[in-house]
């Protein structure tokens, strides 16, 4: 049973991992569009930058 | 003719792949302009991405060209354009007919290549563009370029949040994330054997700091909603939901401190707010996606209309005309507002404004109704109205005020039964024990949590999303959720027939020939007919365009409400109206073919020397006879503000008997109010402005996305495109969804009797409820998807 003394912290720690990368995740508005970068893998060529505005 | 390195070898456009002859490369003109700019720009990585994604590409053919004037105006670079702190601008459009990768690809490639843009991103789920752009960007070419790629550029109306739906996403993945974790730790209490362990006070104690941010925030949008509900007299279903909940943590946290640790019900708790919330959401997101789409059906370029200030014309939107002012009107565009013809003559077509589907003619100083379209060429009249209190702006109005009166607020009944239900056994269980006060309690606690309605609060919610997704997917778009509770009831179904029942433009069904050269002569009308706006000249258009042989004309003259003439190959050809040929001789060579009274005719004279006879009517939509055999069960009406000799040979070819004809837009509105007054259920399916007040009223109003922008914002129910077979599918989706509702409750009543009555005598086990719960919530997902969706393709 010792080993709860630790397996216990572990997980909670992992948990509270998982939560706040979701929260940041949110945050970060990566869940505004849920479809559209499901699409743009398809996009074999590499976003080219846009060469024609000021520096 | 143009030749392309591909050719139609599979029977499929080479566009949009939709069946096309093989003789063909294209299934219509539109298909083919986009791909020649396609193949010119390089951009043919667009057709690779579009077999990957498979997705229904955009009908050319209903592509209406629209002018961006606006896009140069004072008023949107000042409404429209935010200015950031780097000196640039973000603006957001809505894009028409963006429907799968390979549109999101060409719409940013496009926008990437054009000088001064910094960021474009397509957004598909919201059919929005976002735009980056500095002051060198022109975005009337850039909306022209999308325009003439099949494009339809849309202004949005905000910035493109969805704060709420982001909120409620929050919620969900944490109480989900939250109750897992807490099922996890609970585990070891179950087995047992843990009770009078530190070990069990460790578990407990953990479970409870979990369930606090669920109670605290993940919960929060149920305390509210059943605040709201009590403040306005009414018991929600939220109430006893949030009453469960509460206990459950209170009980549990008693439990926990006097170390009975066999009553712990945190994982129970949150592992329900996790269902309840996913209920919601699925939910939500239904009602959003048909409200966005209808949101970006509605949403239009503002008009521009030339205005005479006394020394010139100067554009302005619509919404800056007033009374007394000179305003002119493209070919092909929207009368803006009321008014007075100042022009000689005017061909208008009042198809939205009456349902008239015959173009009238006016002459000066006669009144042009708001929603007319100008078919002749561009005109000029003095404005009576401002935009906004035109007739078809006060029928809104009315029809609105109407609706709120006849439709009551959403039942509740079901929610204040149970709700009671559950509060007075709760409080019998208390006042029977009241000898032992800790005891009573606790089995009054326990009843209200072992009875919270998890799977009855489900039943709804699921059925509906169920039913939401199914909608979406055949392209009905359901505005509310109130409109599933009220399609079951439909008993009545009234037509509209312009553009409803039938095409809404008149269509070729007969030629007759006296001339040998059939090939030639179609060359020759589709010369003459080519750049006019009139509804003939579309139908000739659409007729002959595969089979005709390209040429040209001169000296083409047009004469508004009579015909056209020009000269081709040395030849004068005339089409004309049978009432403007005063030649005997000619009546007499056409009288031989039989004609029908109810169609429209045109005669062709080459050199003086009848040619050809042409019938054109507008015809009932190919489904027609199938969604009205699908209807048959129900009474089917007609209401049109068109002549009475179009309606009854329309309805007569649809074995139609009830019909109405010359309504105008206030006697349908009357007869709609009428019966839903006696207590009919009806169901309206109109298209025009003349409809907006009957689809106000009604008990569901139901349009298709290409109908006038005001019926599709009175409508309930919002048909992708205008197959009628879509209408008995609906209501075939609602009484699905309305069973699987009562399915769902049958089972979650029976299911809490059940538990009730065992927690009751102490009988269930804490294990046993952790188990019960969700699995009464996983059935009632299932049985909402088994009934609603189950073999529907098959049942349609």
């Amino acid at each position: 049973m010792g080993i709860l003394i630790m397996l216990v912290p572990v997980t909670l720690i992992l948990a509270a991992i998982s939560v706040a990368a979701y929260i940041w995740a949110h945050r970060n508005h990566q869940f505004d569009d849920l479809d559209t970068p499901a699409y743009r893998i398809l996009f074999e060529e590499p976003e080219e930058r846009n060469e024609n505005h000021e520096s | 003719m143009h030749h392309y390195h591909q050719t139609n070898t599979d029977g499929l456009c080479l566009h949009c792949a939709r069946e096309t002859p093989l003789d063909r490369n294209f299934c219509c003109s539109g298909c083919e302009t986009v791909f020649q700019i396609i193949q010119q720009r390089g951009w043919t990585d667009y057709y690779r991405l579009q077999k990957i994604s498979r997705t229904d590409m955009p009908d050319l053919r209903e592509h209406k060209r629209v002018t961006y004037d606006f896009l140069e105006s004072e008023t949107y670079r000042k409404q429209h354009l935010h200015e950031q702190a780097d000196g640039t601008f973000t603006c957001h459009w809505f894009i028409d007919g963006m429907t799968c990768a390979a549109c999101v690809w060409l719409i940013e490639k496009g926008l990437k290549q054009r000088i001064g843009v910094h960021e474009a991103r397509a957004f598909l789920d919201r059919g929005e563009l976002s735009l980056s752009v500095d002051a060198r960007f022109d975005h009337r070419s850039a909306a022209e370029e999308l325009d003439a790629l099949g494009y339809q550029v849309k202004l949005s109306p905000h910035q493109g949040d969805n704060g709420t739906q982001s909120t409620e996403l929050l919620r969900l993945g944490i109480s989900g994330a939250l109750a897992a974790n807490m099922m996890l730790m609970t585990m070891p209490l179950y087995t047992g054997g843990l009770e009078s362990d530190a070990f069990g006070v460790l578990f407990g104690g953990i479970t409870a700091v979990l369930s606090i941010p669920v109670i605290l925030y993940a919960a929060r949008p149920f305390f509210v909603k059943a605040w709201a509900g009590l403040r306005n007299r009414r018991l929600s279903l939220d109430l006893p939901i949030s009453i469960g909940l509460v206990s459950a943590e209170c009980l549990s946290i008693h439990q926990l401190l006097t170390r009975q640790l066999h009553h712990l019900y945190f994982d129970s708790m949150a592992m329900l707010v996790f269902f309840l919330l996913i209920g919601r959401f699925i939910q939500q997101r239904g009602v959003n996606q048909a409200l966005r789409h209808t949101r970006q059906l509605v949403a239009t370029m503002p008009q521009i209309v030339q205005r005479w200030d006394g020394v010139s014309w100067s554009s302005v939107t619509a919404q800056q005309i007033e009374p007394g002012d000179l305003i002119r009107i493209e070919s092909g565009n929207l009368v803006p507002v009321d008014g007075q013809l100042r022009s000689d003559d005017a061909v208008l077509s009042l198809h939205v404004v009456s349902g008239e589907s015959e173009p009238i003619h006016q002459r000066e100083g006669s009144p042009v109704p708001a929603g007319a379209i100008n078919l002749g060429c561009s005109l000029e009249i003095c404005a009576s109205s401002r935009f906004s209190d035109s007739d078809s702006e006060r029928l809104r109005d009315l029809a609105n005020r109407l609706k709120s009166q006849v439709i009551p607020a959403s039942e509740q009944t079901l929610a204040s039964v149970f709700t009671t239900t559950v509060l007075i056994t709760a409080l019998a269980a208390f006042l029977t024990h009241l000898d032992h006060i800790e005891f009573a309690f606790r089995s009054a606690l326990t009843i209200l949590i072992v009875a919270c309605p998890c799977a009855l609060a489900l039943a709804r919610p699921t059925a509906l999303a169920t039913a939401f997704r199914q909608a979406s997917n055949l392209g009905i778009w359901v505005r509310s959720t109130d409109a599933w509770r009220r399609a079951p009831m439909i008993s009545r179904v009234i037509f509209d027939k312009t553009g409803v029942l039938t095409e809404g433009c008149p269509g070729l069904i007969r030629s007759h020939w006296l001339t040998p050269r059939e090939h030639w002569l179609k060359g020759a009308i589709i010369a003459l007919e080519r750049d006019l706006n009139h509804p003939i000249a579309q139908a000739f258009r659409t007729a002959f365009a595969v089979s005709a042989e390209p040429t040209s004309v001169t000296e083409i003259r047009v004469t508004p409400g009579q015909g056209v003439q020009g000269r081709v190959d040395g030849h004068h050809v005339v089409l004309t109206a049978p009432h403007a040929c005063t030649d005997q001789a000619i009546h007499a060579a056409f009288s031989e073919f039989p004609t029908s009274p109810t169609a429209t005719q045109v005669l062709v004279l080459i050199d003086g020397q009848p040619a050809a006879l042409f019938e054109f009517e507008d015809r009932p939509r190919p489904e027609a006879p199938s969604a009205l055999a699908d209807l048959s069960h129900m009474e089917v009406s007609v209401l049109s503000g068109d002549r009475p000799g179009p309606v009854q040979s329309v309805c007569h070819q649809l074995g139609i008997e009830r019909f109405q004809a010359a309504m105008n837009p206030t006697d349908k509105l009357q007869a709609v109010t009428e019966l839903v007054h006696t207590g009919h259920q009806v169901a309206v399916i109109g298209d025009g402005l003349n409809d907006m007040g009957a689809l106000g009223t009604a008990t569901i109003g139901v349009t298709h996305a290409q109908a006038t922008e005001a019926a599709i914002q009175m409508a309930d129910v919002v048909l992708a495109r205008p197959d009628l077979r879509l209408i008995p599918l609906f209501l075939e989706l609602s009484r699905r969804a309305q069973r699987a509702t009562k399915q769902g409750i049958t089972l979650s009543l029976f299911y809490n009797v059940i538990t009730v009555f065992l927690a009751w005598q102490g009988l269930i086990g804490p294990l046993w409820a952790a188990i019960l719960m969700p699995l009464s919530s996983l059935s009632v997902i299932a049985i909402a998807n088994y009934t609603v969706k189950g073999d529907f393709r098959w049942a349609s």
